[in-house]
């Protein structure tokens, strides 16, 4: 058993996950990451994707998360999210119609170009969760 | 006595009927403001999370450079101002709008973003230049009319249109003292060197200028949607004091009108007990 390090994921609705773990593997938009007890200090920022959190038992917890960024320090590691569910509770209706809504609002096309992103961004969180729930149930 | 006892007595009718509204006005608040807190337990910690990663970051690091924080001086400056849509909550608004109008400079160098039916109409009757105003959210903020603020105000701040971004919100001290706040957020202040901080190494990926495009908008973000999340429970706590005074009050008036309807009243028993007196005087 290695050494264990303090995590805590914040997001704005609550606090997703405070407490000791061995590992974490997490997606930075440079690619994954895994962090184990004294990492150097750093920060990242994350992008869509799942997040590894390796449980007591050996085993790895998995949740889908949006955007967000990470810092280590030699105490502590948190990561600030703005959303993040572990699969289980991942409502696939909602993802299906999310997905549905945000290519349904690509297609037409004629909105502002910040609709279209915001619209992308949640195409890719639905696809993210749908991915997630698929591969990990 | 110069009022009749039935003057009286619709007097004290209507001043009850009003204590009976603002007594359930402050039942309502109450309630509210319970719900306003829980919210605000929650979204805290991601709020304070985010304020001490970037001061984390900005102390630790002096060499980096962004265009969040310049040292260029400030001519126009772009002001959120958080307020409520409606009334009947004693200083909340006024305040806030107050705060705003004892910083603010020139006229024409002043923009804002005005949340809440309030603050619209007082900056808009005085013909001020309203960049976006927000209504009809404050009792309910969600983090995607946060977003919408921030993204709003971080373009004009890009554009070079303002230099500085100031957000006038109310902070809940606690039930009965709510703080206006006036706090900016742009160009972000570099936090003073403190004598403990050694030269610590921080690793940036993919580079300390990307982490922290990146992070500051996240921070102007969150940071106003936990002013908006806060200014709603102070809102509902200003307007509950503000309801029981005036409850209280309605009570104070209630009882003074009751010893002037009994004096009244027992002025008239009085006058008609005489009256018969002297008619029986007369007869005899």
């Amino acid at each position: 058993m290695g050494s264990k390090f303090k995590l805590n994921v914040v997001t704005p609705d609550r606090d997703f996950f405070s407490g000791e773990t061995e590992m974490a593997i997490v997606r930075t938009t440079e690619g994954d990451l895994g962090i184990l007890y004294d990492h150097e200090p750093l920060v990242a920022p994350l992008r869509i994707g799942s997040m590894r959190i390796k449980m007591e038992d050996g085993s790895f917890k998995w949740a889908a998360c949006s955007s967000g960024f990470i810092t280590v320090n030699d105490s502590d590691v948190t990561m600030l999210v703005d959303s993040a569910e572990w699969v289980e509770e991942i409502d696939m209706d909602r993802a299906l119609e999310a997905k549905k809504r945000a290519e349904e609002r690509i297609r037409e096309g004629d909105a502002k170009e910040i609709d279209i992103a915001r619209a992308q961004a949640a195409l890719e969180r639905a696809i993210n969760r749908i991915k997630m729930r698929d591969v990990r149930k | 006595m110069a009022s009749s006892t039935r003057d009286i007595k619709r007097k004290i009718r209507s001043v009850n009927s009003t204590k009976q509204i603002t007594k359930a006005m402050e039942l309502v608040s109450t309630a509210k403001l319970r719900r306003a807190r829980e919210r605000m337990d929650i979204t805290q910690p991601y709020f304070e999370t985010v304020q001490t990663a970037v001061q984390d970051i900005l102390s630790a690091d002096h060499s980096i450079r962004t265009e969040y924080v310049s040292d260029k001086p400030i001519e126009n400056t772009l002001y959120i101002v958080v307020t409520s849509d409606r009334g009947l909550c004693g200083g909340y608004n006024i305040n806030a709008i107050k705060k705003t109008f004892e910083h603010m400079g020139p006229k024409e160098k002043s923009k804002f973003i005005t949340i809440g039916r309030k603050a619209y109409d007082a900056f808009a009757k005085l013909d001020f230049e309203l960049v976006d105003t927000f209504m009809y959210i404050s009792e309910h903020p969600e983090y995607i009319h946060a977003s919408q603020i921030a993204k709003t105000a971080i373009d004009l701040f890009k554009k070079g249109e303002v230099d500085a971004i100031q957000f006038v919100y109310t902070r809940f001290a606690s039930t009965i003292s709510q703080v206006t706040t006036m706090l900016q957020l742009l160009p972000i202040e570099r936090p003073e060197l403190s004598d403990t901080v050694q030269e610590e190494f921080i690793n940036y990926e993919p580079s300390p200028e990307e982490v922290l495009g990146y992070i500051i908008p996240k921070y102007v973000e969150s940071t106003i949607f936990g002013g908006l999340v806060e200014s709603s429970a102070s809102e509902q706590a200003a307007r509950r004091i503000a309801m029981e005074n005036a409850s209280d009050n309605a009570e104070d008036i209630i009882e003074e009108l009751e010893l002037y309807y009994n004096q009244a009243r027992q002025a008239a028993i009085t006058q008609e007990i005489s009256e018969i007196v002297g008619g029986a005087e007369a007869l005899k």
